[in-house]
């Protein structure tokens, strides 16, 4: 009996080695991809042990070290205060709608959640926001449209503000005439520490990962794009030429576009800031990731 | 606990009262529900382009109506079939397989005793979930390229087969599509069911050893009758995206090749694609409005069962 | 049970709050779009059958120029660090010509030009005012989907700026008589020729045939030839051309609908797809694709010359309007050709590559009419666009080239002069690092040495079968390709993409396409 326990522990561990490294390989191909030299690259294809190393991909991003850094500088700018934005607007929602005697409770819940039913597409939403709201072409783009509340987050926080918060210290407090905001801040905060910084989380990868708000939104102001932004329209860019047969002349303008050492070399640039930070979070993402599937 | 009988055993206070007292809790929650309105309601006024010829000239109000005929378009077209097909099919096969592989994967972590070795493999398992679409295309290019991908050349070739041109044959991108899907989420599901597994009573296992269950038994008998609720209200709340899809594992991944459309239209790039080729927002708009209104009655559906299965879980 | 009873009422309640925000959303945009419609006299956008095309004066300057209208137009300098300094330059110059209006130059990027034209162009606040369809849509579609605004008021205020352009040439950019755009200057005829890496010929001993007009077969022949001898380089990188090909496309890039034999003498339009000529080009595309001379992986490569000048491909197809001319064009290249000329010089209604548009959105169609003008028939502001400023983005050498300054070259510019075809005159402009002085002189004189398309002029209407057309779009963009680069087997997939073309409705098209064109010859 032991033995076979035994046996399975091994098992175990075999397979999740496995899966361990299925998880990690493509991400060293990609690396590799960008240091491999071109004319290896025609010969041999993508490798994890390319026959001749070469930066010169690193090098060529050296050389526009600015455009590299001011998308770098936007992304990181666009991802702290967004997180902030978001978290802070999906606490006080989340509060106000845990309160099981709040006046109009149900009708604000079926609101929150009616947005996930409807939406009004790409076009309707780039009028409202660039035509009402005026963001466009400006970091405003990228931190309000889409991302700054999301309201699956919003009923997650709120099952768990009525869940993990005892009720008893609440009504505790409210005898000590605490103030409801007094309370957020000095109980339920404290108290949900781990949905927060869960709920941050999200926001965040959320924020370092979009594309899309820079693309519709900062149609004359590119000198903000994010990093996400720069690697999307470079593969925008390769897609185009595939699909447009260009004569001779027209096709001068192909100069413009890295080779695919240098594509790749972005795309490494703008996953391994995820992958330094990743190990000091990633406690908390598995906790998240507990919370809001088992809870939620 | 419900939310019920708190209210009725609480102070009894007056609406006015209350109101009174939470009118700070109001205030804070202002612009969220501003922001709701803004982003979320407002564009929904434009679903009503799906019953219009739209004119970039007149905008949403004055464009003319044209009944139902973005949807008689849509429906005279092959793509109707394929778009749902794809997208019902796809999501069965997310739901199921990825079941599958997070229940097995959370059963093997478990067995794991080596807390540093159970901590590595939790990590990394979940850094696939961390990266952008765009960056997924990258990377599944890197090994599918037919010149210079790592399958071809790296694995095929150098086994005497010939390569094969993957971004133009249709048949291989259902694999592709739920292989990459997998890579990518089931590190995520994996963990879900491994905390519920965790929280399982071990007395259960301790006498099932003293009986003499094997490994397989204690699974059979044990984890997977008590994982059942977990699985039942995952798979539930799965079902309610039945008619989302993601635009990124079904645009950028395929490189949006003319050639693969038959396995990777979904919903969400019939949308996108009738955007930017026809430059068409009304028949756009009608796919898209299709897709809000089935979803709509699929989530109303999804949250009857679960309400009967676990009100706690209830939407709404 | 009093669960289901309230959520139907909160339900309703919610429909009814997003049909208020909806209405609410819909009024502020209709109150915005009249207001812009009622801007001025040039402004009607609707299609010029309903109204009588009343003629605009041309535009009256303000006394001050801080009041002159701002005209937002497209080009090609995505990203690059003189946009600020292009534009207050020629801001200084339209202020010096008192012209009226100034600029706001807003680069597009390539790839993103289709996400983003289709928004900018539905966004009447901030509007992009000047743009140009090529890459983007045709003028047919931009017409259909009220994109841009008639310029049949201005055919009076402007008699020069339409008296440059062939009568046949400007018809091309028109939809039922209305004038949508001012096209983009070129040769407007164009022949191919097959260009080899001369240091391959040399070697296979047919370097002297240079200039040689071949047929396809023989062109066959001398690929495998080369792929024998040099078997590491693919010789072919794009299939796709209507030219070798031998079409008339009528303007539409899924072929739906052609002439044969480039549109010369001929008044019958086939479905292509159907036809003999295409099934052979096909079986020879698989033959070629088996023989190892067709770029690997076409679906995923760059289908340009970049291929060639890196030294993948060893021959590539080229199109010009003279040998000169395409020897020109390829100067640049590591690699010298020898070029075998495939078809005659001729020009169809593809051969107008672009056409310039004043958006339905814009607020002051006088004031962009006037821009477009200037940007068509005003040296200085054409050169500012294409070239830059003179003296810091490049200089004029004593054969009037263009050069790039010291340390500069393409990869580095900071402004993008790679695509003077783009803009409305690039023969304004002058000729960029090529030893050619005449570059621009002799495309002028191109058209008198082609022939042209019985169809040349023709546009194709498709309202008519407007949904015919979308189907079959997305059929063609769904089988052409693996066709055009031999990836599968022709037969099989023949029929599969015929029978789907059909019943997509490709025959109505065909019918719908030959009595108008039948009309238009009436009417010539």
């Amino acid at each position: 009996m032991a033995g076979n326990n035994k046996g399975f522990r091994i098992l175990a561990n075999t397979v999740m080695i496995i899966l361990v490294l299925g998880c990690l390989m493509p991400f060293i191909l990609l690396i590799m991809a960008s240091v491999t030299d071109e004319a290896t690259l025609t010969l041999y294809g993508y490798s994890f042990f390319p026959q001749k190393f070469n930066l010169q991909a690193y090098d060529y991003l050296f050389k526009a070290v600015g455009k590299i850094a001011r998308a770098y500088g936007v992304t990181i700018f666009v991802t702290l205060v967004g997180t902030v934005l978001n978290v802070t607007m999906t606490m006080f929602m989340a509060y106000m709608l845990s309160k099981p005697d709040l006046p109009g409770r149900n009708l604000l819940s079926f609101f929150i959640f009616f947005t996930m039913l409807f939406s009004g597409g790409m076009v309707p939403s780039y009028i409202v926001w660039s035509q009402y709201m005026r963001v466009n072409d400006s970091l405003l783009a990228l931190i309000l449209p889409n991302l700054a509340l999301g309201v699956y987050n919003v009923i997650l926080m709120r099952t768990y503000f009525t869940t993990n918060v005892p009720r008893e210290i609440l009504e505790a407090a409210e005898m000590d005439s605490c103030s409801e905001l007094g309370m957020l801040f000095r109980i339920v905060i404290p108290l949900s520490k781990p949905m927060i910084s869960t709920v941050a989380l999200f926001a965040a990868l959320a924020y370092w990962n979009d594309w899309v708000n820079g693309l519709y939104y900062l149609t004359r102001r590119s000198d903000l794009y994010s990093i996400q932004n720069v690697l999307n329209s470079m593969m925008n860019n390769v897609q185009f030429l595939k699909e447009n047969s260009l004569d001779a002349a027209s096709a001068q303008i192909t100069t413009q576009i890295p080779t695919s050492g240098v594509r790749m070399a972005i795309a490494v640039i703008s996953v391994v800031p995820i992958m330094i930070i990743y190990p000091f979070f990633q406690k908390a993402f598995i906790k998240g990731i507990v919370i809001g599937g088992v809870k939620g | 606990m419900t939310s019920k009988t708190v209210g009725r055993t609480g102070v009894k206070k007056t609406l006015r009262r209350r109101f009174r007292k939470y009118i700070p809790l109001y205030l804070c929650a202002l612009p969220g529900i501003i922001y709701l309105i803004i982003n979320n309601y407002l564009p929904m006024g434009g679903l009503i382009l799906a019953f219009k010829k739209y004119s970039f000239a007149k905008g949403i109000v004055q464009s003319p109506w044209n009944g139902l005929d973005n949807f008689s378009y849509l429906f005279g077209s092959k793509w109707a079939g394929i778009m749902f097909r794809n997208t019902i099919g796809y999501n069965m096969a997310f739901i199921l397989l990825g079941m599958l592989i997070a229940i097995s994967v959370a059963i093997l972590l478990n067995e794991v005793r080596r807390k540093s070795a159970k901590q590595l493999y939790q990590t990394t398992i979940l850094i696939p979930h961390l990266v952008s679409t765009v960056l997924i295309g990258y990377l599944v290019y890197a090994f599918l390229s037919a010149t210079n991908g790592l399958v071809n050349k790296g694995i095929l070739e150098p086994l005497g087969m010939e390569g094969i041109q993957w971004y133009t044959e249709a048949k291989y991108w259902p694999f592709i599509l739920i292989f990459v899907q997998m890579w990518r989420g089931f590190g995520f599901q994996s963990i879900v069911y491994y905390a519920t597994i965790i929280g399982f009573d071990k007395t259960y296992y301790e006498a099932a050893v003293v009986d003499g269950a094997t490994n397989w038994q204690q699974i059979t008998r044990i984890t997977l009758p008590m994982l059942k609720p977990t699985v039942i209200i995952l798979t539930i709340m799965a079902m309610g995206r039945m008619f989302a899809s993601d635009f990124g594992l079904f645009y950028q991944v395929p490189q949006n090749s003319g050639l693969l459309y038959s396995a990777t239209t979904t919903i969400d790039t019939f949308v996108y694609r009738t955007l930017m080729q026809d430059h068409d927002v009304g028949r756009s708009l009608a796919a898209g409005f299709l897709q809000s209104v089935l979803g709509f009655g699929v989530v109303l559906l999804t949250n009857a069962l679960v309400r009967k299965t676990e009100p706690e879980s209830s939407l709404f | 049970m009093s669960m289901s009873s309230k959520m139907k009422k909160m339900l309703s309640v919610m429909l009814l709050v997003a049909l208020l925000t909806g209405t609410l959303a819909g009024c502020g945009g209709s109150a915005d779009g009249s207001g812009s419609a009622d801007g001025s006299a040039g402004s009607d956008t609707s299609s010029a059958a309903e109204t009588e095309a009343g003629s605009a004066q041309p535009l009256e300057a303000a006394e001050n120029p801080d009041d002159w209208p701002v005209i937002a137009v497209q080009t090609l300098s995505y990203d690059m660090p003189d946009e600020a300094m292009v534009e207050e330059e020629l801001n200084n110059y339209l202020i010096s010509i008192n012209a009226g209006a100034k600029v706001d130059l807003v680069g597009v990027n390539f790839g993103d030009l289709a996400t983003q034209m289709t928004l900018m162009l539905s966004d009447n606040q901030e509007p992009l005012d000047i743009f140009c369809w090529r890459f983007y849509s045709n003028v047919d579609s931009c017409v259909k989907n009220e994109q841009c605004i008639s310029l049949d008021p201005y055919l009076e205020a402007y008699p020069d700026l339409w008296g440059m352009y062939p009568e046949k040439v400007l018809k091309t950019q028109q939809v039922s008589g209305v004038q949508y755009a001012v096209p983009s200057v070129d040769s407007y005829a164009t022949y191919e020729v097959y260009a080899l890496r001369k240091d391959i010929a040399a070697e296979m001993g047919i370097a002297e045939r240079d200039g040689e007009r071949i047929t396809i077969d023989e062109l066959s022949q001398i690929m495998k030839d080369a792929k024998a001898l040099h078997p590491e380089y693919s010789y072919m990188v794009n299939t796709n051309n209507e030219s070798v090909i031998g079409i008339d496309s009528l303007g539409n890039p899924n072929w739906l609908g052609v002439l044969m034999n480039r549109g010369v003498e001929t008044t019958e339009i086939v479905n292509l797809y159907e036809t003999e000529a295409w099934r052979d080009y096909c079986n020879r595309m698989k033959d070629w694709n088996e023989a190892g001379l067709q770029l690997d992986d076409p679906l995923n490569n760059e289908l340009t010359i970049t291929q060639y000048n890196n030294g993948v491909s060893a021959g590539v197809y080229l199109g010009g309007y003279s040998a000169e001319y395409i020897k020109a064009l390829i100067a640049y290249s590591p690699y010298e050709p020898i070029e075998f000329q495939m078809s005659d010089l001729v020009g169809t209604s593809a051969s107008v590559l672009g056409g310039w548009m004043i958006s339905s959105v814009c607020k002051n169609p006088d004031a962009a009419m006037k821009i477009l003008y200037l940007m068509s028939t005003d040296e200085v502001v054409a050169r500012y666009l294409i070239l830059g400023v003179e003296g810091h983005n490049y200089t004029v050498d004593e054969n009037g080239i263009a050069r790039y300054p010291e340390g500069v070259d393409s990869s580095n510019a900071t402004w993008n002069m790679n695509g003077p075809w783009y803009y409305p005159n690039q023969c304004l402009s002058l000729p960029l690092e090529v030893e050619m002085p005449n570059y621009y002189t002799d495309m002028l004189a191109a058209p008198d040495m082609a022939q042209f398309s019985e169809a040349m002029g023709f546009i194709f209407d498709s309202a008519p079968v407007y949904d015919q057309m979308a189907a079959c779009t997305t059929i063609v963009a769904e089988y052409r390709d693996a066709l055009l680069y031999g990836l599968v087997d022709v037969d099989d997939y023949l029929e599969k993409f015929n029978a789907e073309l059909k019943a997509a409705g490709i025959d109505e098209i065909i019918a719908e396409e030959q009595k108008q064109f039948d009309a238009w010859r009436a009417a010539q």
